[in-house]
């Protein structure tokens, strides 16, 4: 029944636009539209996923899509655009939350683990999956016939977006599930870890890429600028938490409001120094959970406990953003992506672990927690389809879709591994 | 988009620290009638066009969605206070003049108006603006001490109560109206045609939502799906020229009769409903061009009012003695010169496409105060003559 009238709301919207046409429907009309059939929708998709025991979090991505471009296209590109100012919004609240969720004493106490993990994904995963990619790049298998040199450059692109994760997902799943121990602590630093490293390797493995292809030298000055870039984040990000706990502790008032303009603030000095969003606000949810621990605690809890309007939008709009045609051309492509970077994740991850003398549930469930890809790989996607005009936009089309299936299956992983290893509880359904 | 967005969300915390500084200020006695509503405009003001000129053209447009957002959710409110059974359990000539005296006081504020040279949106907006005024004054003093008269009390909270059902109704179909259609059909007027559709669609989204909400206890997800709702109002209002506060309010009317937990949802939208009218309160403020000042709209909104409430109140008097309880107060229709948020929706609303003269805008907003400050020492001094300790929320 309620399927029903949301399918009834949703045929109205469309009729609307069909009888006013593309010229005469506005921009704010279009987006309001788009933005509410999302928030309606979303309720609904994320219960009836918690019915077939999945994350909430994957029906706000099916719905994204189901409604996005691709498909029913009720959320056009125009809207996604429009729209961005709430999902930067919601991934810096979600940042803000993951960046609260990290004590330093756990961190201290799973540092072995954290930083072995991290190291053997940078270095493990990116030198693995690079052999791997150039083999099969080189019979032709994932973008067709290609010449050494391209081949080559794919190949190490492609194992550096190996390595990236979506932060977001991951404490999405940690705050549906409301999971609390060793496992959350140790994939949450690794995620973070790997967050701040994934950058420092897309530009550098880029800059070998196109010295590779186009010819010339490395050019080292961006990968220091980058460097300064992330420092900056990070004490931006930390300036930001003190002055938030600061005043949750002393004023208090309207909480909501002023993390809201802590995360605009956050989104402000990304646009307008080059800064990472996402590590900015990450940093400053760090900051006030461990400096200013009673004040900023009660609130972050509270924030967790209205996610999920945030998740809604967020997910949502990266399903929606979700370019499902890639798979008409390029699915053998992806389907080799997906499988070795599934395997890759598994093995490397398992063995990082045991190493490190880490606890039975990490070594077994922690693996899980890297599956999930989003906006992050997305946006490196779009970077290589820019910078590599011969070979870039098909392999941007295989990524994309490995995303895809990787965003669909890691949070239905994720949660699995929670619920599992006793950390997590399996929701009502309600 | 991201600096405008940033502007106005620090915007907000500031205004919504000054509707808390001039609280505490308040509460230690220093008393600050309806103070927060008119600072919050007054700050839009001083930092929009015509003070310093922080919010730029293209910021105010970048934010458009957030108004119309938050004159769906005054309508939203409004709507959800409708409640039929309610109504039903008051006595006729409640009903009556609760609805017929705002009525009776908006045509007459129009008609002086029209007679003065007052057209189109001018028109509508004095006509409906007379018409509201609020039970958040007595509401907050009955706090503070039992009234002198309890007939008058209740009296000035039935009309102040149901004054916003016929503002609403003559905003959304006066504005409707006079402005220019955006499409026509070949049966009716295009006006016509804009009014069929968003009443049509208004109680499409309210069965919706009554289903959706349906069994639903957490507040965040029913303040989501409230959120999800209003957007597809303010979206479609956009788009088929609609007045969304109307729509909003035809939504939450449904809501209220038909859903099994009206108040759950009520209680739910009441917590949005500061920060969404402190954002629309600064933006109006933020809207204005310096441009005169309307000298009509503070006669007839102040003036013509006050004597056609005066009179009012004495056939409310009148009426209450040949049927309950005399009322022993002086100049009881003083008790409903205080306007509600309704009020100030309505002048957003009127602002925001640029059909309103400046010089009007400001009339009305200064009439607002005017009103707003005399009701609030009636109800002082004759109906809570003991001192208070506190000023009141928004008015």
């Amino acid at each position: 029944m309620r399927w029903f009238f949301v399918l009834i709301v949703a045929a109205v919207v469309g009729l609307l636009r069909a009888v006013l046409g593309p010229e005469g429907v506005d921009a704010t009309a279009s987006a309001l539209l788009a933005f509410g059939i999302v928030m309606i929708g979303g309720e609904l998709s994320g219960d009836m996923a918690q019915r077939f025991r999945l994350p909430r979090v994957t029906g706000y991505l099916v719905l994204g899509m189901l409604l996005g471009p691709s498909l029913a296209g009720l959320v056009t590109n125009g809207d996604l655009a429009t729209l961005t100012v709430f999902e930067e919004l919601a991934l810096g609240l979600i940042a803000l939350t993951a960046g609260g969720e990290l004590q330093l004493e756990s961190l201290a106490r799973n540092w072995r683990a954290v930083l072995g993990i991290s190291g053997a994904h940078v270095v493990g995963i990116v030198l693995l999956s690079f052999g791997i990619f150039w083999a099969l790049l080189g019979q032709g298998l994932v973008l067709g016939g290609l010449p050494p040199e391209a081949v080559m450059a794919a190949a190490l692109l492609l194992g550096v977006i190996a390595v990236a994760t979506s932060p977001a997902t991951t404490i999405a799943i940690i705050t549906e599930t409301g999971a609390r121990g060793e496992l959350v602590d140790t994939v949450l630093g690794v995620t973070i870890l790997k967050d701040l490293a994934i950058l420092l390797l897309f530009t550098w493995a880029s800059g070998l890429a196109s010295a590779l292809v186009k010819g010339g030298e490395l050019d080292a000055r961006a990968l220091g600028a980058l460097v300064g870039e992330m420092a900056l984040s990070l004490g931006a990000g930390l300036l930001l938490g003190i002055l938030l706990g600061a005043y949750l502790t002393t004023v208090g008032l309207h909480p909501e409001i002023t993390v809201l303009a802590v995360v605009l603030v956050s989104m402000e000095l990304a646009h307008t120094l080059h800064l990472e969003h996402l590590l900015i606000t990450m940093a400053a949810g760090f900051a006030a959970r461990n400096l200013f621990s009673r004040a900023a605690t009660g609130f972050l809890h509270a924030l967790e406990r209205s996610s999920p309007p945030i998740y809604v939008i967020f997910f949502a709009l990266v399903g929606a953003g979700l370019d499902l045609g890639v798979f008409r051309t390029t699915w053998i492509g992806v389907a080799v992506v997906v499988v070795v970077r599934f395997g890759l994740t598994w093995g490397v991850t398992a063995a990082a672990s045991t190493a490190a003398g880490a606890s039975l549930p990490v070594r077994r469930w922690a693996w899980m927690g890297f599956v999930a890809q989003a906006g992050l790989s997305l946006g490196l996607a779009s970077r290589i389809a820019r910078e590599f005009p011969g070979f870039g936009s098909s392999l941007a089309a295989v990524i994309v879709g490995a995303v895809v299936v990787n965003q669909l299956v890691g949070p239905v992983l994720w949660r699995h591994a929670l619920v599992a290893s006793g950390e997590g509880r399996a929701q009502e359904v309600r | 988009m991201v600096k405008g967005t940033l502007a106005f969300v620090l915007l907000v915390v500031l205004a919504l620290a000054a509707t808390e500084a001039s609280r505490r200020l308040g509460r230690r006695g220093l008393e600050a009638p309806g103070l927060q509503s008119f600072l919050t405009v007054l700050l839009g003001a001083l930092l929009g066009h015509a003070g310093l000129g922080l919010f730029t053209e293209n910021i105010l447009v970048t934010i458009g969605p957030v108004v119309l957002l938050g004159l769906a959710w005054v309508g939203l409110i409004v709507g959800l206070q409708f409640d039929l059974r309610v109504l039903g359990s008051l006595q006729p000539w409640h009903r009556r003049v609760g609805f017929l005296l705002p009525l009776g006081v908006g045509l007459g504020v129009a008609g002086v108006a029209f007679a003065l040279g007052a057209r189109g949106p001018t028109l509508v907006l004095l006509g409906s603006v007379a018409m509201v005024t609020t039970p958040r004054v007595v509401d907050h003093l009955s706090r503070t001490g039992p009234p002198t008269d309890r007939s008058a009390m209740r009296l000035v909270k039935l009309v102040a109560a149901l004054s916003s059902v016929p503002a609403l109704l003559t905003w959304g179909v006066g504005i409707t109206l006079v402005s220019e259609p955006h499409f026509q059909m070949a049966v009716l007027p295009g006006q016509a045609a804009t009014l069929i559709l968003a009443a049509g669609l208004a109680v499409i989204l309210g069965y919706a939502t009554m289903v959706l909400l349906r069994g639903e206890t957490e507040s965040v997800h029913i303040l989501a799906l409230l959120v999800g709702v209003m957007a597809l109002i303010a979206g479609a209002a956009e788009l088929t020229g609609a007045e969304p506060m109307l729509m909003a309010a035809l939504t939450g009317a449904l809501i209220a009769n038909r859903s099994p937990n009206p108040h759950r949802i009520l209680r739910a939208a009441h917590g949005l409903e500061v920060p969404m009218l402190t954002a629309i309160l600064l933006l109006v403020g933020a809207w204005w061009h310096p441009g005169g000042f309307s000298l009509l709209a503070l006669g007839v909104l102040v003036l013509v009012r006050a004597a056609l409430l005066l009179a009012a109140g004495g056939v409310l008097a009148s009426e209450a003695r040949r049927r309950t309880a005399p009322v022993l107060v002086r100049w009881l229709g003083l008790g409903l010169a205080p306007h509600g948020p309704l009020a100030l929706a309505f002048l957003v609303a009127a602002t925001r496409d640029g059909s309103l003269p400046a010089s009007v805008a400001v009339g009305v907003f200064a009439s607002l105060v005017v009103n707003h400050v005399v009701g609030a020492r009636w109800h002082r001094n004759v109906l809570f003559p003991r001192r208070s300790g506190t000023a009141e929320g928004h008015p």
